[in-house]
């Protein structure tokens, strides 16, 4: 049965030029979408590896004027001081690029995945970042996971929504009906074909891109076979859905209009009314944070100093202030540095916590609005999530931190900075990115498939000839 | 033509699915506008919090060398109106705060999408939103077979027996069919207006009722256009089912695949400067120039000979004038130059990006209302870039007053440790942004508004064509 009805749907397939033409739009527009997202993942790697050489010149350099200085001729701060060596070190951080995100660009292209390690800068400045159009974010990526997302169910709803009705509208379904198997094995065997159909332009794009991708460093097989199942995933609920819609036997126009606004419902309504809630139950609270960290990183400086000692001995107690070293200005400035640092990692964790909430209780509305837990899934195993940028300014700041405690603990402690200390300077490390279990994401999407596929299954009707 | 239009409302009146869709849209209308009531105060609140603590801060600032207080800086904030709450345009992905400091223009940061999760690229309910998005689908739903079940029923023959013209009848269905969307969005445009009163203190002032109006009456010429052609393609194609399927084709196309296609082709086309080469390029033209905190470069040299040679004496000890402060300012002033070079060819790129999506609106009405929303709503890319330009020219104006005081107050060349008394804070004014006009709002999307009112042109002539064309019988 499997092959006669695959032969007829294949012969229909042919005869019919609309869907042929559309099919063949429908590739094209995959094929953009592949190259939206290769050549915006080429930009990033480009910059980034731009970066990373700038800053192995910059150290190489910097290494190099402690290699030939005599110190002992020149004015501390202006070479080894505290401030000096952590400006002219130029080191950027940068966020570790995905070759998945090529797929699912995700938030990359709002976060900064590059950041000076320069203590003293903010981790909130935006001097490193790109450019941003501000238009083409709101319209946002036609990638290959908007493709799958929003358009694969436009196509396979189209193809597939008069699966029976036309039959019955033309009268070729009493014939069906004599057929030893049954109309419903029919029914579904050919919407199986037309699912496949129109899946067809997404295998052909999962397969270019692979062999663009696969060459790439840092591509896993399993994060890439993983991505194709959460793809598969969401394309047997959009099969098991219109096999329950047409199992229904309403008319033609009734199957068109109860697919057409069930994808209306799940891609534009419930996440467009959940994102405007989103954004008035939890509002940024970055703004005023950080205009009032620099309020308050300005009055630290003026703390009297018995504070700053107290705090110097408590945050560096193997160290001894020597006065012969070091005079009050200076361990003013040390103190204050490190209390700037801890201002800042307050106001990032204060802000993280606010968007995290924000983030737990997304994840549990994904119960209502699946289809943002299958978005989720995307952008996770592509590294493109907000979490994974959170993980990425989280040990940066941590780095921050490591950095001007050991510079502050040698000057304090030592007559000079000199080339040893510079080599046992701590340098910045990639994090691995972290791996979030995905699976809680797609619960939502799995029961609805389970329900569906019964629904479709147990749907016992007879069905009127 | 009177007939026509009672017969089509009465028809309208009895469809159950159009009526459940029109409950749902005023629901919708409702939900949108408390949403987005409630966010717009909560911005205000904001913006009015920390517009006050950055002023306060600035006037409590110890006596300190002014150059100290440029390094300390100063934030602006770009104004929220209630007039927004139509359309927030860019409002989730642009920054509304730049930081203004000595030697550098910062650029807007903290936009919202920052720190939101992927789903906030799914959009928001706004009630711009649903006039582009859903009430398109509406009127479709409304027209699909406006003409096409009369032709199914064979009611066209007694229609034309009854002497009414073709120009008539169609005119007739276009005009019920706009009665009931003008309905439904003058009821949604008085909701978002009861909810602004009620909710928010009304916050809207006399501008925002201006730009309100305008942005209602281009929504009307939207909806008349997309009913015009809809009524229209209901009578060249053949039967309800294939008008249907023509025109919610069209829909996708339009409103869901073609605004990120021209997106993406306009990124593809012009890409943007890369953050590494804007620094390079950035930092070799600016090494050409005076840098105030250098004095052992060549320029500064200079810059100090021309200035003793300028006011007659050996050495800069014997200077009336505090030459730190003047060669700071003669540094901000080439600093400057350089930066509007840098930046505008950023903008410029931005500009072409976006050039793509606006000449495709001779092909989709759609793109060219969303421009024209977001400008009148003042939410648009050219107000966020009039918000830059303003708080740039309020930055040179401050670190030029600073470095003024610096240079004229009274202080010696080299006297870092010179102070301002604290009641020199006061002397500076606040960030004052001025509000652009209705006129200079429109005047940025004259191109869209011609595509579409050329758009109503042509939905006019195929309405004539129509009639002339079509067999009603």
């Amino acid at each position: 049965m499997l092959k006669t009805i695959f032969l007829y749907e294949w012969k229909l397939l042919l005869r019919n030029k609309i869907l042929l033409l559309a099919l063949i739009l429908f590739t094209i527009i995959a094929c953009i979408s592949l190259n939206k997202g290769v050549t915006y993942y080429n930009i990033q790697k480009t910059e980034a590896d731009t970066v990373r050489a700038n800053t192995e010149r910059a150290y190489l350099k910097l290494k190099n004027k402690f290699d030939t200085s005599n110190f002992n001729n020149l004015k501390r701060l202006n070479i080894e001081g505290v401030w000096a060596v952590d400006w002219s070190i130029w080191e950027y951080a940068v966020k570790e690029e995905n070759p998945l995100s090529s797929l699912s660009i995700g938030q990359n292209d709002i976060f900064s995945k590059i950041k000076r390690t320069r203590f003293a800068t903010e981790i909130f400045s935006n001097e490193q970042d790109e450019f941003k159009n501000p238009e083409q974010l709101l319209t946002g990526n036609l990638d290959l996971s908007y493709f799958i997302l929003f358009l694969f169910p436009l196509l396979f709803i189209s193809v597939s929504y008069n699966t029976a009705s036309a039959d019955k509208e033309s009268g070729v379904y009493k014939i069906l009906a004599t057929q030893k198997n049954g109309i419903k094995s029919i029914n579904t065997v050919r919407i199986i074909f037309k699912w496949l159909v129109s899946f067809a332009p997404v295998v052909f794009a999962i397969f270019t891109i692979y062999l663009i991708i696969n060459g790439y460093k840092s591509f896993t097989a399993t994060s890439f076979l993983q991505w194709i199942g959460i793809a598969l995933l969401y394309a047997l609920f959009w099969l098991s859905l219109v096999l329950f819609i047409i199992n229904r036997e309403w008319n033609s126009m009734i199957n068109i209009l109860s697919l057409a606004g069930i994808w209306l419902l799940l891609l534009i309504g419930i996440p467009g009314i959940l994102n405007s809630w989103f954004q008035y139950k939890y509002p940024s609270n970055a703004q005023q944070e950080i205009t009032r960290l620099r309020d308050e990183k300005s009055k630290l400086f003026e703390l009297p100093y018995k504070d700053h000692i107290l705090f110097f001995n408590v945050h560096f107690p193997n160290i001894k202030i020597d006065t012969t070293v070091n005079d009050t200005t200076e361990i003013r400035w040390y103190s204050a540095a490190v209390m700037e640092l801890e201002k800042e990692k307050q106001v990032l964790n204060n802000i993280a916590a606010n968007v995290k909430k924000q983030a737990t209780k997304e994840v549990e509305l994904f119960w209502i609005n699946p289809i943002g837990g299958v978005m989720r899934a995307f952008t996770t195993i592509s590294g493109s999530s907000l979490q994974q940028q959170q993980d990425f300014e989280n040990h940066l700041m941590d780095f921050k931190q490591q950095r001007a405690d050991y510079l502050i603990a040698n000057h304090a402690s030592k007559k000079h900075f000199g080339k040893e200390e510079f080599l046992g300077m701590p340098l910045y490390q990639p994090t691995t990115i972290s791996k979030i279990p995905i699976w809680k994401y797609l619960l939502p999407i799995s029961l609805l498939i389970l329900l569906l596929g019964a629904g479709s299954l147990l749907n016992n009707k007879n069905y009127k000839l | 033509m009177r007939n026509i239009i009672k017969l089509t409302l009465t028809n309208v009146w009895r469809t159950r699915h159009l009526q459940i869709f029109a409950c749902i849209l005023l629901i919708a209308f409702l939900v949108s506008a408390i949403n987005s009531v409630l966010v717009l105060k909560a911005k205000e609140q904001q913006f009015e919090m920390a517009r006050r603590e950055v002023r306060q801060a600035w006037l409590n600032q110890k006596p300190q060398n002014p150059h100290n207080a440029a390094h300390y800086g100063h934030y602006v904030f770009k104004p929220v109106y209630g007039v927004q709450v139509l359309d927030n345009g860019i409002g989730q992905f642009a920054g509304s705060i730049i930081r203004l400091e000595a030697h550098s223009q910062n650029e807007p940061k903290f936009s919202p999408a920052e720190s939101r999760t992927e789903s906030s690229r799914f959009g928001e309910m706004s009630f711009s939103w649903l006039l582009q998005v859903l009430m398109p689908l509406f009127i479709i739903l409304l027209c699909f077979n406006a003409v096409s079940a009369d032709k199914e029923q064979e009611n066209l023959k007694l229609i034309a027996a009854q002497g009414i013209s073709n120009k008539q009848y169609i005119a007739g269905k276009i005009a019920a069919n706009f009665l009931i969307i003008s309905t439904l969005t003058l009821a949604g445009l008085l909701t978002q207006w009861v909810v602004i009163k009620l909710m928010a203190n009304a916050n809207a002032t006399a501008q925002d009722v201006l730009h309100g109006s305008i942005w209602f009456i281009v929504y009307l010429i939207y909806f008349l256009v997309i009913a015009t052609m809809s009524v229209l393609a209901s009578a060249w194609v053949g039967s309800s089912k294939n008008s249907l399927l023509l025109q919610v084709t069209v829909w996708v196309l339009f409103i869901v695949i073609m605004p990120k296609l021209t997106a993406n082709i306009g990124t593809q086309l012009y890409p943007m400067q890369q953050r590494t080469d804007f620094e390079n390029a950035f930092r070799i033209d600016e090494e050409k120039g005076i840098n105030g905190h250098d004095p052992k470069s060549e320029r500064y040299k200079k810059f100090e000979d021309s200035l003793l040679k300028k006011y007659k004496v050996d050495s800069i000890t014997q200077l009336p004038v505090n030459l730190d402060g003047l060669a700071m300012d003669a540094g901000e002033n080439y600093g400057n130059i350089v930066y509007d070079k840098h930046f505008a060819k950023i903008r410029n790129t931005i500009k072409q990006q976006n050039s793509i999506t606006k000449y495709t609106s001779i092909i989709n009405p759609f793109l060219a209302v969303r421009n024209l929303s977001m400008g009148l709503s003042q939410s648009d890319y050219q107000h966020q870039l009039k918000f830059v330009a303003d708080a740039e020219q309020y930055r040179r104006y401050l670190i030029n007053n600073l470095n003024s005081t610096m240079a004229y107050g009274g202080s010696k060349t080299g006297d870092w440790d010179w102070k301002v008394d604290s009641k020199y804070w006061e002397t500076v004014k606040d960030f004052d942004y001025s509000r652009p006009s209705i006129a200079w709002s429109i005047n940025n999307y004259i191109y869209e508004l011609s595509m579409l009112l050329l758009w109503l042109v042509l939905s006019i002539l195929f309405y004539l064509l129509t009639a002339k064309k079509m067999k009603l019988i």
